[in-house]
């Protein structure tokens, strides 16, 4: 495998795109544009035929990728029952293509409890995942834990601002791009852009 | 491997953020002006909010509205 550079500041986000996620994911999107990195999201690849290589290959442009392990029980959309398993099947993915390029690739894992990743995935074992309660302000939190700057590091409440400025536009942004849902990939992208806008209004505050 | 980074890489600036998303000038300004516009909230968000049905959304929007008008007018009194 050839190691392309990645984009130094762009961050594959592996998280659940549905509707109970629906906070987390603004609060995700909104943390990492507010410390400065440009998120990149799997939406455009729903029906694609080779949509493993467009995975990988958005895995290897990013030096960053989360991967949220929170939703860990059965999903109950028909047809089938069954566990999620594209969350960890990702994090896999990047974790070989960082044993194989530790200079350019890092993970982190994000998970709503303690200790569970131990038990759900104990090959993780020795890991410490960022631990978020399932909360917005858990996630900002540990998004600051997790990429530190030693200058112009936002604070946990500044995010928190901008996250509920982007928020209370929600609604305007999504009708604009006459969108029905929120995970879609122009709504993504304007929703980078408005938390951009709304983290340099504050910054100029 | 490490759970915590320290990032040198430069924060985007606006523009260059807004070019590197694919965003057209024109949409950029269509955002802006959104997030510019003060704090209004929608209706429908307005309404969930504040538990109020949506049939009596315009009535709830032109209260809210008329509460506003007068703290203003009492802020300048």
């Amino acid at each position: 495998m050839s190691a392309a550079r990645p984009t130094q500041n762009a961050v594959f986000l592996n998280i659940p795109y549905d509707q109970g996620f629906r906070t987390l994911y603004l609060a995700y999107v909104v943390g990492l544009v507010h410390l400065g990195f440009e998120p990149r999201v799997t939406f455009g690849l729903r029906n694609e035929t080779r949509r493993l290589d467009k995975i990988l290959a958005e895995i290897q442009g990013c030096r960053y990728s989360i991967h949220d392990l929170s939703r860990v029980g059965p999903d109950r959309n028909p047809p089938y029952t069954t566990p999620r398993f594209n969350m960890p099947f990702e994090l896999g993915l990047a974790v070989a293509w960082q044993k194989l390029n530790p200079a350019i690739h890092s993970w982190f894992v994000f998970e709503a409890k303690t200790y569970r990743v131990q038990k759900s995935l104990s090959d993780l074992n020795g890991y410490d995942p960022q631990i978020h309660d399932g909360r917005v302000q858990g996630i900002m939190r540990e998004l600051c834990n997790a990429f530190v700057r030693p200058a112009n590091q936002p604070t946990v409440p500044e995010m928190m601002n901008t996250y509920r400025a982007v928020s209370r536009r929600l609604t305007k942004i999504m009708e604009d791009a006459g969108a029905e849902r929120l995970f879609e990939a122009r709504v993504f992208k304007d929703l980078c852009f408005a938390t951009k806008i709304a983290a340099e209004r504050a910054k100029q505050k | 491997m490490t759970n915590q980074v320290i990032i040198t890489t430069p924060v985007p600036s606006l523009e260059e953020f807004g070019r590197s998303l694919g965003l057209s000038k024109a949409r950029q300004k269509s955002i802006m002006q959104i997030m510019m516009d003060g704090n209004h909230r929608s209706v429908v968000t307005a309404c969930k909010v504040r538990k109020v049905a949506p049939e009596a959304a315009h009535l709830t929007y032109a209260k809210h509205a008329a509460n506003s008008r007068t703290k203003k007018r009492h802020r300048v009194a």
